[in-house]
């Protein structure tokens, strides 16, 4: 076997490997996440970091309150 | 703390080592959405409440090893089936009745995870970021521990209470330079590794000593030579002298509303002081006089779950052994000589405290209260 063609079997070892970790990954569901958003999708961070978008959001949909009995006297 | 700002994150968050992870390596979630709902499929608000060991362990598994032992994470001392010290109390035929009021009432009051202290002010008070979603290593005394410690120690250290006998002011050691709690109550501590039933058995609970040593200077002030000293012909806990009044509880019933939902009620509150015989004399805490604090408990705090559950009540003093968090070099026992404690039976717990109590109480202060004045 020449230099060249150990190199050539080496770039299809490699090629194949890197299927199989494509294979997996698909298999495993990785590939179903988008890389970027749609329209009108946000991040977590774009919506946690901005008060007025948090503030109108919890407003249109209030968050459940937490139900407590009252206690009398000090614990 | 309103909704938004409890949830907002700060951009300060995104210069520290936990905000260059994806959100979602703690959180889980949805990576994209147009709802919040969208958003939050699968998410989880307090990762280390549910899942510490997958998402805290992998940096910090030292602390999350230990962490369950901490009555902080177990309270196994108060509100435990099998290791609660009002156990003691309870009428065997009636145990499960108590072991039911504890699981339903007593034990809502624990920690939910690592962030209660370090990331949000404790789930038990609603939560809400501190420092816009910043982790911090040492838990801010008013946001994170007196969240839940408000009764009697965020009122003693602060100088909140009030007392009829006495002007009160703040511990010396919140005022004037604010000393956190976690100074004295030291994270090795608070992240367990130890076991114990109470907080006063736990080994690294911080003594008076740990700072302020009983060297010559200490013993040259005449009144420690007299009483600060195991060398002392009558040895006196520190608090015995520095403590200011503090807070004293009666008759607390615990119950469930129409809802189903836990709460209590206490008969009353109030800042008074009392020395008490030492009923627990050990090497650890050798002084022939210590305070008291009058605990709440009544034979009737778990009459909701089943009668007569704690007819065993003389089994324990309901005037317990305390650590007021109300220190002052100068103080009502300090201010008048010898004469503010000696001969003075107001600060003494004698028989005529126990009017008006049950016998059975009577007879669990026995070994508490003082017969002469010294």
């Amino acid at each position: 076997m020449t230099p060249s063609d150990h190199l050539t079997h080496r770039i299809r070892l490699l090629a194949a490997a890197l299927l199989v970790v494509g294979i997996m990954l698909a298999a495993s569901g990785c590939s179903a996440e988008p890389l970027v958003a749609d329209e009108g999708e946000l991040t977590c961070i774009e919506c946690h970091t901005d008060r007025d978008l948090l503030k109108a959001d919890l407003e249109a949909d209030p968050k459940p309150v937490k139900e407590k009995a009252e206690s009398e006297g000090e614990g | 703390m309103e909704a938004d700002i409890a949830v907002l994150v700060s951009p300060d968050f995104f210069e520290t080592t936990h905000g260059q992870m994806d959100c979602r390596d703690c959180h889980g979630g949805v990576k994209f959405a147009k709802t919040r709902a969208e958003a939050h499929v699968g998410m989880e608000p307090l990762p280390s409440a549910a899942y510490a060991e997958s998402v805290c362990a992998p940096c910090h598994q030292a602390i999350t090893d230990t962490f369950a032992t901490t009555l902080h994470a177990e309270t196994r001392g108060v509100s435990s089936t099998e290791k609660a010290l009002v156990l003691q109390r309870a009428n065997p035929d009636a145990i499960e009745a108590v072991r039911e009021g504890l699981t339903r009432n007593c034990d809502t009051c624990h920690v939910s995870g690592c962030g209660d202290c370090h990331v949000t002010r404790p789930q038990f008070n609603d939560g809400g970021f501190v420092q816009g979603h910043v982790f911090y290593k040492s838990p801010n005394s008013l946001n994170n521990c007196m969240g839940c410690h408000g009764s009697r120690i965020e009122k003693e250290y602060t100088g909140k209470g009030e007392s009829a006998k006495t002007t009160l002011h703040a511990d010396v050691h919140w005022s004037p330079n604010g000393m956190q709690c976690t100074v004295c109550h030291t994270a090795e501590w608070m992240h367990g590794g130890d076991v114990y039933d109470s907080r006063y058995e736990a080994p690294k609970a911080p003594k008076c000593t740990d700072c302020h040593a009983q060297d010559a200077a200490f013993t040259a002030v005449a009144m420690h030579a007299q009483h600060g000293t195991s060398e002392s012909s009558v040895y006196l806990q520190c608090q015995v002298c520095h403590a200011q009044d503090y807070n004293n509880c009666t008759s607390c019933h615990v119950a469930l509303d129409d809802n189903d939902l836990p709460y209590f009620t206490t008969e009353s509150s109030g800042f008074d002081f009392n020395i008490g015989r030492n009923y627990m004399q050990s090497d650890t805490k050798p002084w022939d006089y210590i305070v008291v604090r009058h605990v709440p408990v009544d034979d009737g705090t778990f009459d909701f779950y089943g009668a007569d559950g704690l007819t065993n009540l003389s089994a324990v003093p309901t005037w317990k052994y305390a650590t007021p968090h109300s220190i002052s070099r100068v103080t009502r026992q300090t201010e008048g000589g010898c004469g503010s404690c000696h001969g003075n039976r107001d600060i003494f717990l004698t028989a005529d405290d126990m009017a008006g109590l049950s016998a059975d109480e009577v007879k669990a202060n026995e070994s508490v209260i003082i017969s002469e004045i010294p």
